[in-house]
C-alpha cells in the first residue's frame, strides 16, 4: 500500500443540482502520475468527460468547477490554488492559478480540493470545514461587487475566513469573468468565473481548522524550507516594486508591452511606471499572501472623479492591459480601472484585451456610435470605464464583448456582413484566450516565437511554450509549477524544487522523468482536450497554432521598430517543439507517445482527431 | 552558589505597518508547537478585515493576568522567567473562562487540542519572531517586557484592532 | 579565468545561446554573470534569473570563476 504524504487523497464533491455533498478518493498513483493541481484537474476532466467532451457546454451543469491544491500547497513558501473545468474561452482545459488562502484552508479541512457539479436554481454559497459542509442561501449576497461581498461574508459568518467568489460579471456568465479572492486576486485565464456563475455559486468559504497532512521527511523539509525562505527573502527589488515595475520595463526596456491594442509595444512615458505609483499611490508596501517570504504585492489607492479606488499594485498585467493597451498613461486612472475590474470580478487581461479591440474597431470605423452608445477613444477614461462596466453587466455592445475577443470578433463580422478574417486580424488572441501582456516581436522579453502558438492554454502568458522542452522555457515548467502548485515568483532552481517535493511527498521525481514523462503526460492530455474542443469552437492546428496576425506586423516604434514574428521561424520551431514532445507534425500526440505516457485510452481519440484533420 | 541572573521577562513587540499579512508567524508557531503546519493551532493569529491592514493578534501578558485569575482549575500559571502564561494540559477543562476574562479574547480553542492555546513565548525564543526576521519583515520583535501597564490595552478583540489599523491605512471604510 | 555562460531561451537569441568571457583573477560568479548580461544589453537583475551549474544545481554564495568554468542562466520571472 503506497502511503501518501503531503496530500490527503480526498476531494470534496458537491452537487448543486441535488444538494448532495460527498467525498471522492484519489489514489496515490494518480497523484504520482499527475502531481496535483493542473495535472490532476486535467486527469479528472478527461476521466469524467473525455468521451463526450465536444458536446459538453462549459456553461452547463455538466461542466465541473474544479478547485485544487497540489502536494506542495501549504509547505512550499507562498500560495496558489488552481481553478479549472472545461474552459468557456478555449473549450479545452486551463489550470488557472489564483493566489488564495483558500488553498491552505482546503487542505486544513482534510481535502486536496473541491469539485462542484450541477447547478443551483437559486444563488448559493458553499461553506466548507473539516466537520461540516453547508450549501447556504446567497440571495442577499448575489449582485454584490467584490469589495462589499468580502465584508458581507465576514458579517454573515461572523469571522474573517478565506473565500473564492465571483462578482457581477461572473453572475452574468461573462466569458471574461474571473474567480476572485481577497479583494484583488483573480483566476482569470480560462473564464471560470462564468462557470461558477452558471452554477449560481456566489462564493466558496473555507474554514481550515485542522493540520496539514504529515510530510515524508520532516528534517529535510524544515531545512529546505529555510533555504528557500532565505533565497526568496533576498529578492529585494521585487519585494519593493513587484511586477508593477513592468509598466515601464516591459515597454521601454524590452519593447513588449501592449499599447493601443498592441499596435505598438514600446513607450517612453515616464509617468507610466512603478516609480510614480510608489511615490503617490501605494498605501501598503510590501503586502503578502499566505506563507510568502517575498511579499511582492502592494495596496494602491487613488481618487479619480471624486471616487476613491483601492486595488493592489496594480500588477503588471492589469496595469498594462487597462493602461497602455487602452492608451491610458495616467496611473491614477489605471488604478481606478484595475479597482473596477476587481470589484466587477472581471479578468483585467481579457477585459482590457476586448475593450482595446473594440476601441481600435471604433477608430477604424468598423464600429460606430450607434453600436456602442457613445464614442470610444484611446485614453478617454470616462468612455473606457463605461465600456468595462457594460462588459460586466452585458449592456449594449458589452453583451457582445462579454463573449471575449475571439467570439466578439466573429459576432461583429456577422452583424456587419464582413468576412471574419477582416475583424479577427485586430483580435490579439490565441484559441479564444486574449494574449497576456508580453509580446514576442522584439524577442527581448521572455516569450519565444511559439510561446502562444503552441501553448495548450492559448494566449496564457503564464503557460508559454518554448524550446528546449526540457527546460524552464517550455510549457512543462509551467505545468509543473501549476500542478505542485507553487507561485513562480517564489520558485528556485528545479533541482531544489524536486528535492523539496521529495521531502514532502517521498517521491523520487527526477528531472529526467519530469521532462520526458510527467510533463508531457499532462500537456498531451490537455492538447487532446483542446483539439477536441466544442461545442462552439474547434481549433485546427494548421490555422490556430499560430500567433495573432498583429504579431506579424512590424513594430512601428521604439528601438526594435521593424521587428516582427517570422512565419518561417514559427513553423520551424513548432515542428521541433512537437517532435520533442512526441507529437506528430500536426501537433497531435502520437499513439507511441500516448502509450509510453500510460494514456492508453487516449490513443483512439487522438487517432480520431488525426483522421478528422487529414480529412478536412 | 548559582551565578545565573534571573532571565528578563520578554514581550513580543508588534509593528503593524511592517506586518505584510504573510502568516509565516502562524506557520512557524504551529510547526514549533505541533510539529506540523496547523495555522488554526497557532498561538498568534493574523486578521485582515481591510486590504493592506493585517493585524497580528496574540497574548500580551497583561500585568494583572486576568486569565490566570479566572481559571477555576488552576490550569493557568505565569512562567517567572519569561512572564508567559503557561497552560497545564492535564488541568485544563476547556471551560473557556480565560477567554471571557481576556480583554482581547486571545486564548484559542481548536478541534483536536484538548486544552486552551495561549502563547508561551516559546519559553524565551519565540518562533514567530525568528520567522518574521528570517523573511526580513521584522514586524515582530522580542523586547524586555515593558513596565508600561498600557501594554494591557493591546489586548483588544481583532475587530477593534482591525478597524483602527484599517482606517489609518486606507482612510476609507466600506 | 574563462567563464562560459549558457543562456537559455531569448536571453541567448543574439549569441546562439552561449557567451564565454575571460576574467582576471577569481571573480564572484554572480557578479560575472551580471557584467555579461549588462554587456549584452539585457536589462534583468540577478534576482529574476536562475544561475546554476550546467547540471542545474545551485551554486553556493561566493562561488568564483576559479571554482567553476561554466554556468547556466535562465529566466525565472516569466510573466506577471
Amino acid at each position: 500500500m503506497v502511503q501518501l504524504y503531503g496530500c490527503w487523497g480526498r476531494l470534496l464533491s458537491v452537487d448543486l443540482t441535488t444538494g448532495k455533498v460527498g467525498e471522492e478518493r484519489v489514489p496515490p498513483a494518480v497523484f504520482r502520475a499527475y502531481v496535483g493541481g493542473r495535472g490532476l484537474a486535467t486527469y479528472l476532466l478527461w476521466r469524467e468527460l473525455g468521451r463526450k467532451w465536444r458536446e459538453v457546454d462549459p456553461l452547463g451543469p455538466e461542466n465541473p468547477l474544479i478547485l485544487l491544491t497540489g502536494p506542495l500547497t501549504g509547505y512550499y513558501p507562498g500560495i496558489k490554488m488552481v481553478v479549472s473545468g472545461k474552459s468557456p474561452q478555449s473549450c479545452g482545459v486551463v489550470g488557472s492559478a489564483i493566489s488564495s488562502h483558500v488553498a491552505y484552508a482546503v487542505k486544513a479541512s482534510g481535502y486536496d480540493g473541491i469539485v462542484v457539479r450541477g447547478a443551483s436554481e437559486r444563488p448559493v454559497y458553499l461553506y466548507v470545514s473539516e466537520d461540516h459542509v453547508e450549501i447556504g442561501d446567497a440571495s442577499k449576497l448575489w449582485g454584490l461587487g467584490g469589495f462589499e461581498l468580502v465584508q458581507a461574508l465576514r458579517r454573515e459568518l461572523g469571522r474573517d475566513l478565506p473565500s473564492l467568489y465571483i462578482g457581477p460579471a461572473g453572475e452574468r456568465l461573462v466569458r471574461t469573468a474571473a474567480v476572485m479572492s481577497r479583494w484583488v486576486h483573480a483566476a482569470g485565464y480560462g473564464g471560470y468565473g462564468a462557470v461558477m456563475g452558471s452554477k449560481r455559486l456566489k462564493a466558496v468559504v473555507v474554514d481550515g481548522k485542522g493540520p496539514l497532512p504529515p510530510v515524508a521527511d520532516r528534517e529535510e523539509f524544515a531545512k529546505l524550507r529555510y533555504e528557500v525562505i532565505d533565497k526568496v527573502a533576498s529578492r529585494h527589488t521585487f519585494r519593493r516594486w513587484g511586477t508593477t515595475a513592468g509598466l515601464w520595463r516591459v515597454g521601454y526596456d524590452t519593447s513588449s508591452e501592449p499599447v493601443r491594442n498592441w499596435q505598438e509595444e514600446w513607450h517612453s512615458v515616464e509617468g507610466f511606471s512603478h516609480v510614480v505609483i510608489e511615490r503617490r499611490y501605494w498605501v501598503k508596501n510590501p503586502w503578502a499572501d499566505w506563507g510568502c517570504p517575498l511579499a511582492c504585492m502592494k495596496v494602491s489607492k487613488a481618487e479619480v472623479g471624486g471616487r476613491v479606488y483601492v486595488t493592489d499594485g496594480p500588477d503588471y498585467e492589469m496595469g498594462a492591459y487597462l493602461g497602455s493597451n487602452l492608451g491610458v498613461f495616467d496611473v491614477d486612472k489605471v488604478i481606478a480601472l484595475s479597482s473596477l475590474a476587481d470589484d466587477l470580478g472581471l479578468c483585467g487581461i481579457q477585459a482590457g484585451n476586448v475593450v482595446g479591440f473594440a476601441v481600435e474597431l471604433f477608430e477604424r470605423g468598423v464600429l460606430a456610435v450607434e453600436d456602442v452608445g457613445y464614442e470610444l477613444r484611446w485614453g478617454d477614461f470616462e468612455s473606457l470605464r463605461r465600456l468595462v462596466e457594460d462588459v460586466a453587466y452585458r449592456r449594449g455592445l458589452g453583451a457582445v464583448l462579454a463573449e471575449g475577443t475571439y467570439r466578439a470578433a466573429l459576432e461583429i463580422a456577422r452583424r456587419k456582413g464582413i468576412p471574419p478574417e477582416e475583424v479577427l486580424k485586430y483580435a490579439v488572441q490565441v484559441k479564444g484566450i486574449g494574449v497576456g501582456a508580453h509580446g514576442i516581436r522584439s524577442g527581448k522579453d521572455y516569450p519565444q516565437p511559439i510561446a502562444y502558438a503552441a501553448s495548450v492554454q492559448g494566449g496564457d502568458h503564464t503557460s508559454v511554450a518554448g524550446l528546449p522542452v526540457a527546460s524552464e522555457e517550455s510549457e512543462v515548467w509551467s505545468a509543473f509549477l501549476d500542478s505542485a502548485v507553487i507561485c513562480m515568483f517564489t520558485a528556485v532552481e528545479e533541482a531544489t524544487l524536486l528535492k523539496f517535493l521529495k521531502a514532502v511527498t517521498g517521491w523520487g521525481l527526477t528531472r529526467e522523468e519530469l521532462y520526458s514523462t510527467v510533463g508531457p503526460r499532462i500537456l498531451s492530455l490537455q492538447r487532446i482536450l483542446l483539439l477536441l474542443g466544442g461545442p462552439d469552437a474547434r481549433w485546427d492546428p494548421r490555422v490556430h497554432d499560430d500567433n495573432p496576425p498583429r504579431f506579424y506586423e512590424p513594430l512601428p516604434t521604439g528601438p526594435y521598430s521593424g521587428s516582427r514574428a517570422s512565419a518561417d521561424e514559427v513553423k520551424a520551431k513548432l515542428a521541433e517543439y512537437y517532435s520533442q514532445l512526441g507529437w506528430d507534425e500536426l501537433g497531435v500526440p502520437t499513439a507511441d507517445t500516448l502509450r509510453k505516457l500510460g494514456l492508453y485510452d487516449a490513443v483512439e481519440v487522438a487517432e480520431q482527431i488525426r483522421i478528422e484533420l487529414r480529412g478536412e | 552558589m548559582s551565578s545565573s541572573q534571573p532571565q528578563a521577562q520578554i514581550w513580543v513587540l508588534v509593528d503593524y505597518p511592517a506586518c505584510t499579512g504573510c502568516r509565516l508567524c502562524e506557520i512557524a508557531c504551529s510547526l514549533r508547537h505541533e510539529g506540523v503546519v496547523w495555522p488554526a493551532a497557532s498561538r498568534v493569529t493574523v486578521y485582515e478585515f481591510y486590504p493592506g491592514a493585517p493585524v497580528p493578534h496574540l497574548c500580551v501578558q497583561c500585568p494583572d493576568y486576568p486569565c490566570v485569575s479566572a481559571c477555576p482549575t488552576k490550569a493557568l500559571s505565569v512562567d517567572g522567567a519569561t512572564g508567559a502564561v503557561l497552560v497545564d494540559p492535564s488541568l485544563c477543562t476547556l471551560c473557556r473562562r480565560c477567554i471571557e476574562a481576556c480583554p482581547g479574547r486571545v486564548p484559542r480553542v481548536v478541534p483536536g487540542k484538548p486544552y486552551v492555546l495561549i502563547c508561551d513565548l516559546c519559553l524565551g525564543d519565540p518562533a514567530c519572531v525568528r520567522e518574521c526576521s528570517k523573511a526580513g519583515y521584522n514586524a515582530l520583535k522580542v523586547v524586555r517586557k515593558p513596565s508600561n501597564t498600557a501594554i494591557k490595552h493591546y489586548a483588544k478583540p481583532p475587530e477593534v484592532l482591525a478597524e483602527e489599523v484599517g482606517a489609518r491605512v486606507l482612510q476609507v471604510r466600506w | 579565468m574563462k567563464l562560459c555562460v549558457e543562456l537559455i531561451g531569448n536571453l541567448g537569441r543574439s549569441t546562439e545561446g552561449e557567451v564565454c568571457v575571460e576574467f582576471e583573477g577569481c571573480v564572484d560568479v554572480a557578479e560575472s554573470v551580471s557584467r555579461v548580461l549588462r554587456a549584452l544589453g539585457v536589462a534583468l537583475d540577478l534576482e529574476e534569473l536562475l544561475v546554476t551549474s550546467e547540471e542545474g544545481e545551485p551554486l553556493g554564495a561566493g562561488t568564483t570563476t576559479c571554482q567553476v568554468g561554466r554556468v547556466r542562466v535562465a529566466r525565472l520571472y516569466r510573466g506577471g
